[in-house]
């Protein structure tokens, strides 16, 4: 049904002729005062619909803020119980999600003022064990890896590029020229600079070493153009680009760590990024020995009893290190 | 700062997720933006404040126990009001007849103007003022509640027909639009004030 058809109850029904006829949305008057201008036969419909905004104003009773903070209080008491009284994770699983799984969410966001001219910049911190995402205002999504940090400015503006510094791994889906805001979007590490012009891509930067996958579109890193499909990866020895293994690098946002010829040592690496926990050998040469597998991100036990299935090892705590024998 | 701006700055999509995996932080905002809301709708229903609290508290306590069972809902707002009212219904089923007076055991939508309405700021002879509400008392139950959900709300009228579980979208547009139609005798009095803007 379009406003041409309209009655008056209909248009008084509508949210922004509301806003409009309250004043509240300047928006909505613009569009409203050009569609009355340009519909001359509907202005007495347009009038009672006013008429009508303005008579049926409803009273109705508010909560008071004390009373809906005390709610809140009576429910956090029970929910606070209800997480005492939860049984203990098992062994391994607590070896290796450890003190995060009580606090399996803890998310935390600090607000960093900057003194540059790019105004006020907030930090997103994944704890181990744990990924999340976000949306920026200018629409652009970030899936954002177990143990690693973005920064990303509050508001964006048409003036400065689209900034964001990223420690640690995480995947970017970039609005492609969002209206008002730079076209442009750069992605900033320790070790290289993303940029992109609207595009879907993964960056991991860990150590030495940084490797970006790109999904979709296009980006220049490091001085390379890539295209979709291309994995560009760099560390002390060099910048190499070829061509990335199915999924292989977004494997974690569907929740799982993936590791893909590797060896022991790279599973211990894994595990120390992800989990924060220590894997060592016990004897010298081990963390040569190869291995592929996954497991879902929660329950990393299942790919560590996988790694002493495949090679015969035995699994056991010493402190906080995880022994591998 | 606290996780507080954060997650102000979220959409209701991620906040659902983020309850799902049991982030007391996400539900704490859930329970911000949407218990002003519950209980101004629960509050149309009976005077009774102390249930509408009881009411809510249990609600929220029970989004939070079981949250992994619902997946993330499309429209969270009406999702909340129609659970919400439901929970609210049975809770008013319950309540014995020396907590409420026998006439508020019929189901009742409760509806009255507001003083900045045009029509009570204009019009203040009590007689008038009275006349008004009886003609808005003439509504249905189910009139009322399409009316304040649209303008008190400013909910769509896909929104309404999900919290009024009507079987069609074009069902709510016409409780509002019959109810309005109803109405209108109100404005011939007001019609001579209208100015032009």
């Amino acid at each position: 049904m379009s406003y041409q058809d309209y009655e008056a109850a209909d248009f008084a029904a509508e949210a922004s002729f509301q806003r409009w006829v309250q004043r509240t949305d300047d928006a909505a008057a613009r569009f409203w005062e050009q569609w009355a201008a340009a519909h001359p036969e509907k202005r007495e419909v347009l009038r009672e619909a006013q008429l009508m905004v303005r008579s049926f104003r409803f009273h109705a009773m508010d909560a008071d803020p004390l009373e809906m903070d005390a709610v809140k209080a009576a429910i956090d008491n029970v929910l606070d119980a209800e997480e005492r009284s939860k049984k203990s994770t098992p062994l391994i699983r607590r070896l290796l999600i450890g003190a995060t799984a009580a606090a399996a969410v803890a998310i935390t966001a600090i607000v960093v003022i900057n003194k540059a001219n790019e105004g006020e910049m907030l930090t997103l911190r994944t704890g181990f064990g744990e990924t999340t995402t976000i949306k920026l205002q200018d629409g652009t999504e970030v899936w954002l890896n177990a143990n690693s940090t973005i920064q990303y400015p509050r508001t964006m503006t048409a003036g400065n590029v689209r900034t964001v510094q990223l420690e640690g791994e995480a995947y970017f889906k970039v609005k492609h020229a969002p209206e008002g805001l730079h076209p442009r979007f750069v992605v900033h590490t320790s070790l290289t600079d993303v940029e992109v012009t609207g595009t879907a891509f993964n960056v991991y930067n860990r150590h030495d070493s940084a490797a970006i996958a790109l999904a979709e579109g296009s980006v220049r890193a490091s001085g390379k153009a890539m295209k979709p499909g291309d994995l560009l990866q760099k560390s002390p020895l060099g910048i190499t680009l070829t061509q990335s293994p199915a999924n292989g690098f977004t494997a974690w946002m569907e929740k799982r760590v993936v590791i893909r010829d590797g060896t022991l040592a790279t599973v211990a690496l894994r595990m120390a990024d992800l989990y924060g926990r220590k894997i060592t050998f016990a004897r010298p040469g081990m963390e040569m020995l190869p291995f592929t597998g996954s497991a879902p991100l929660e329950s990393p036990e299942l790919l560590l009893k996988a790694v002493c299935t495949v090679h015969g090892l035995r699994m056991r705590e010493n402190n906080d290190t995880i022994i591998l024998e | 700062m606290t996780t507080g701006a954060f997650y102000q700055q979220q959409d209701d999509r991620f906040l659902w997720d983020r309850l799902r995996e049991g982030d007391r932080d996400a539900f704490s905002e859930i329970y911000r933006r949407y218990f002003p809301l519950l209980f101004r709708y629960c509050s149309r229903f009976t005077h009774d404040t102390g249930l509408v609290k009881d009411t809510l508290q249990d609600f929220f306590t029970d989004l939070y126990l079981r949250r992994a069972m619902p997946g993330t809902p499309d429209k969270p707002k009406s999702y909340l009001l129609v659970s919400v009212r439901r929970k609210l219904v049975r809770a008013l089923d319950k309540v014995p007849y020396t907590r409420a007076l026998p006439e508020e055991h019929t189901p009742v939508f409760m509806l009255e103007l507001s003083p900045e309405s045009y029509l009570i700021s204009r019009q203040t002879a009590a007689l008038a003022e009275r006349h008004m509400q009886q003609t808005l008392d003439r509504l249905t139950l189910r009139q009322k509640e399409a009316v304040y959900l649209r303008f008190y709300e400013g909910l769509s009228y896909d929104e309404i027909a999900e919290v009024m579980q009507l079987k069609a979208v074009k069902y709510a547009r016409t409780l509002v639009y019959r109810a309005l139609t109803e109405l209108k005798p109100l404005l011939a009095g007001a019609e001579a004030l209208i100015f032009s803007r």
